[in-house]
């Protein structure tokens, strides 16, 4: 029986089907198979003959069944590997394209996460605008000097233009909405200027307006103060200057530290040391008594920044055309260095 | 404007400040130092200091004026130099004057000055002038320029010799031209306010005088005047006629009248003591309606409440009478303040506490303390996060953002509307070249596929989210998304882009798209591959194949009216998580309807017939054109909720089935 276990060893080892096995297993486990016949014939001999040969046996028996089992099991595992390869799939390994926001959109969006973490709502409104929400509920009628600040761009003149500041926003907001609120409202505007490297006539603004029972200079400072500090770091040096728009009263000039020569003076602020950052001020009672609503009882601010030069100066834009198309562009695969 | 140090310290004899420390004040009290410049004057240092004069302060448009700003900042007080001329040195001869157009004119001072010497002016004043980029011209001419620079207000010389009888104030009513000083022709076109004689127009007056009666080297005898007008006027009249003068600049603005007085003394002065002339009529005062001294009542804790520091009522007082304010206190607690004639900018409490506020110094003001949180309805309009969200959507499936201008070429609408309306064009932009306001966002990502072309960038998929201007129904404007896909190859990939516009509009929440031919197709578009975009039964945009941009590659563009889909948006009622007990039950039928009927009405009508709370979902798998102008429909309709023979016996009764 020795012989005939090595014989199933070396058979079943160059077996490579499933109906190889079983031929085999008919040949020696089966009915009339070699070992089965040499287990069965234990039962003619006698009984010290048994005691001798029957564990021996036994134990041959079991050890050719244990052949069989593993080599199913193997073949089985083959037949699965067989399967996956034949359903293998390659990664594209090309580098996905990652899409960018524009320059303006990333930076709104920065300065309307620090307003609505004050608790601001964000509004917007038409740009093509009438004479009255752009310019006399803001305390400039037809006649005001200041009219000569902003060169208006006309679609049916005098009534309906382009909003030459994003303050008809406000006045838009004083009439249709009730007090009290909080408002941010980046937005578009537009002058009658020729367009260089420097100037366009199209260009964006960043305004705000509180409307409260209770507002002063120092509520104003303090919100700008902390915008700032937000945008460029808590080491930023601003001021506040007294400056006139008719739509304030007290007006102001926000200021800052120039960055490149720290308040010393260079071309960049002009040998001034400061760099203009925009116009706020208290609303003028005047436009609160225009919308219809109590300045004895309502308080304002509001303030009006311009969007484009803090861009430009956040991604190295020197031409404020860029902003507008043409030259932008974005680099793609940022982050190929780093892997 | 600009002003010397060396003429504030004349003027302010007591001021120890150094010249940028006074450019600073002025500064910080409402007059931004623009420059600042070490000067030669009168053979000293000296120093010239430019400031953006605030536009409601005409005062200020003066020597005078600042020299007054900078005192009340210091405390201390102007010492204006004394006119020499007494009223009785005037002569007996009446002036020929008459004033047609009373309603435009505030006031006049005018007289005669006989036997002038006129030439070169001294080089002092020449000198001056020049730091003042002023040319010199002559001694009468530099000697009222001068005047017009250190007390704010203008005058006109006018050369008697060549003069036709009187003057006379009056509205032009005709056109005609003129011609300036500085030998400009001016066309006039009527209602502008003019100084005539018998015969010319001798000045547009408050604008600019005319070269009829200018003054020469050789002119002796001269009427002098000074006026102030009504502003309206002068500055839609100087805005018409394009002219901007100094005097424009001055008389569109509110002067005091009360002012010309001594101005016009201290010119005179001038002109007699340089031009060695004699006073040869009367001084000419028209002033029908003086001015009257105003007041306001001043509650002073408004200072304080305005500011948000405590300022005191006694540093209230001190700060308005270093303004030259008079202030008494009233029984009430509140402050009754007297206005110097010429500080006409203030007109309210606020304007008065602004004054206090800003010479106490805006620095005294604590900018570190956030307002306290005071909760405010959130009012931000849907539109806001709409868009954001379309954009961020975007950029996760690598879209690239980018930003254009909405004014564009006249050609532009013509070749890229796809939506009803006219184009809404611009009356006076200065950039002639793009007069339009557009009507699709192609215009601007066009632009910038050509760009992107020409600095040979491979990869070009751009969208814009931006406004969009028609003239339908008076003047409109929405917001809409531009897709423009650039593919460099000829392979047809219009389905391919689709799945971009599907991706954001199911990223959205909208799931019922479908597409038909577009109804209007933009000429730059390929008109046999574009169709509209349809969310159910409504067209929200429109999606197209570009003609060629190049001979190697295909674009393809996209555009979604923003507003519509906010609409359709607002109607979804979003319930999207259930509890499911049940299996779902699907079952077929077959429907036949006209070829003519719609299915998705159909649809429509069988679900609100079958109801949300029993159907799961219905759709056609399959459809069958019959012979007889019918088409079979297929449907699987699914129900939830129902058990397998619940769902039959719904299914049965709703189709009529046995």
């Amino acid at each position: 029986m020795e012989a005939e276990l090595k014989q199933l060893k070396e058979k079943l080892a160059s077996a490579s089907t499933a109906e190889a096995v079983a031929l085999l297993w008919q040949k020696y486990l089966g009915k009339q198979g070699s070992i089965k016949l040499l287990v069965k014939a234990l039962a003619d001999l006698p009984e010290a003959e048994k005691k001798i040969r029957g564990p021996l046996l036994q134990s041959w028996y079991q050890e050719a069944q244990a052949l069989f089992v593993a080599k199913q099991s193997a073949l089985s595992q083959a037949s699965l590997e067989d399967i996956l390869q034949a359903q293998a799939e390659t990664l594209d390994l090309s580098r996905p394209k990652i899409g960018h926001l524009h320059p303006l959109t990333q930076t709104i969006r920065l300065m309307n996460k620090i307003f609505i973490d004050l608790g601001y709502s964000i509004m917007e409104e038409r740009e093509i605008e009438t004479d009255e929400f752009c310019f006399q509920r803001l305390n400039v009628p037809a006649d005001h000097p200041a009219r000569d600040m902003q060169d208006t761009i006309y679609i049916q003149e005098p009534n309906v233009l382009l909003r030459t500041q994003t303050s008809s926003i406000e006045a838009r907001v004083l009439a249709n909405y009730k007090p009290p609120f909080k408002v941010v409202a980046p937005g578009r505007v537009y002058r009658n200027e020729k367009v260089n490297k420097s100037n366009h006539f199209i260009f964006h603004h960043y305004q705000g307006f509180v409307v409260l029972p209770t507002a002063s200079l120092q509520d104003l400072f303090g919100t700008f103060n902390h915008l700032f500090k937000k945008m460029y770091g808590p080491d930023v040096v601003i001021r506040f200057r007294n400056k006139y728009y008719p739509e304030v009263e007290p007006g102001v000039g926000p200021d800052m530290q120039c960055f490149s020569c720290q308040g010393h003076g260079c071309p960049l602020c002009k040998g001034v040391g400061w760099i203009e950052m925009g116009g706020a001020g208290m609303i003028h009672p005047k436009v609160l008594s225009l919308a219809g609503i109590d300045s004895t009882k309502w308080r304002g601010y509001a303030f009006g920044l311009g969007l484009d030069r803090w861009v430009m100066a956040k991604y190295n834009i020197t031409d404020i055309r860029t902003l507008l198309g043409g030259n932008l562009g974005y680099k793609y695969h940022q982050n190929e260095n780093t892997l | 404007m600009k002003i010397l140090y060396s003429q504030i310290k004349e003027l302010v004899p007591q001021l120890r400040a150094s010249a940028s420390e006074v450019a600073a004040s002025l500064t910080m009290i409402g007059f931004l130092s623009d420059g600042f410049q070490q000067v030669e004057w009168q053979d000293h240092r000296d120093y010239l200091i430019s400031l953006e004069v605030r536009q409601n302060r005409a005062d200020c448009l003066s020597v005078i004026g600042l020299a007054r700003e900078v005192a009340a900042y210091y405390g201390l007080s102007v010492q204006l130099p004394s006119p020499a001329t007494a009223p009785h040195s005037y002569a007996e001869d009446k002036l020929h004057i008459t004033v047609a157009a009373e309603k435009y004119v505030q006031r006049i001072v005018a007289t005669q000055i006989s036997g002038l010497h006129n030439g070169p002016s001294p080089a002092w004043l020449q000198a001056w002038l020049m730091l003042y980029d002023i040319n010199p011209v002559n001694l009468l001419v530099d000697i009222s320029n001068y005047v017009m620079i250190y007390t704010g207000y203008t005058s006109h010389l006018l050369d008697i010799v060549k003069m036709q009888g009187g003057l006379s104030w009056q509205i032009n009513k005709g056109a005609t031209t003129i011609q300036t000083l500085d030998n400009t022709e001016i066309k006039l076109t009527g209602n502008e306010l003019v100084i005539k004689d018998q015969q010319n127009i001798l000045a547009l007056a408050g604008i600019v005088g005319c070269q009829t009666v200018a003054l020469s080297q050789q002119t002796t005898d001269i009427i002098v005047e000074m006026a102030i007008y009504e502003r309206s006027l002068i500055m839609e009249n100087a805005r018409r006629l394009n002219i901007i003068t100094e005097a424009s600049n001055r008389l569109s603005k509110d002067l005091d009248p009360e002012g010309l007085a001594w101005a016009f003394s201290f010119l005179v002065d001038m002109l007699l003591s340089y031009g060695q002339g004699k006073l040869s009529s009367q001084k000419y005062n028209y002033y029908l309606h003086p001015a009257k001294t105003r007041t306001i009542i001043l509650d002073p804790s408004l200072v304080s409440a305005i500011a948000g520091i405590a300022i005191s009522q006694e540093k209230i007082v001190e700060t308005l009478e270093n303004l030259r304010f008079v202030v008494e206190r009233t029984v009430e607690n509140s402050l009754r303040v007297t206005l110097p004639s010429d500080r006409l900018d203030v007109q309210l409490p606020e304007d008065l506490a602004e004054e206090v506020i800003r010479l106490v110094g805006y620095d005294h003001i604590s900018k570190d303390n956030l307002p306290s949180q005071i909760v405010t309805p959130d009012i931000t309009p849907s539109i806001y996060h709409l868009k954001d969200k379309v954009k961020d959507c975007l950029v996760t499936l690598g879209w690239d953002e980018i930003l254009s201008q909405p004014l564009v070429a006249s050609n532009i609408n013509e070749q890229t509307n796809w939506q009803p309306g006219q184009s809404i064009i611009t009356q006076n932009s200065v950039n002639e070249d793009y007069p339009d306001l557009r009507q699709s966002m192609a215009s601007g990502l066009l632009n910038q596929l050509h760009s992107y072309l020409k600095k040979n960038l491979d990869y070009i998929q751009i969208f814009e989210v931006g406004r969009i201007y028609t003239q339908h129904h008076g003047y409109q404007e929405h917001d809409s998304l531009g897709l423009l896909w650039h593919d460099f190859s000829l392979e047809p990939k219009l389905n391919h882009f689709k799945q971009t516009v599907e991706q954001l509009l199911r990223h959205l929440g909208l799931a019922d798209i479908n597409y038909v031919e577009a109804k209007k197709i933009p000429s730059l578009a390929n008109s046999y591959a574009s169709y509209d975009i349809m969310i159910g039964d409504r067209s929200v945009g429109i999606i197209y194949k570009l003609q060629p941009q190049t001979d190697h590659s295909t674009t393809y563009f996209a555009e979604i009216n923003l507003d519509l889909l906010l609409e359709l948006l607002a109607n979804i009622v979003d319930k999207p998580a259930m509890e499911i007990i049940k299996k779902i039950v699907a079952l077929d039928v077959n429907v036949k309807l006209a070829v003519k009927q719609d299915i998705r009405q159909y649809l429509q009508k069988l679900r609100e017939k079958i109801g949300a709370e029993k159907l799961w979902d219905v759709g056609v798998t399959d459809i069958y054109p019959l012979d007889n102008n019918k088409v079979r429909y297929t449907l699987r309709v699914a129900y939830w909720e129902l058990d397998d023979r619940e769902a039959k016996a719904l299914h049965n009764k709703i189709f009529d089935l046995q």
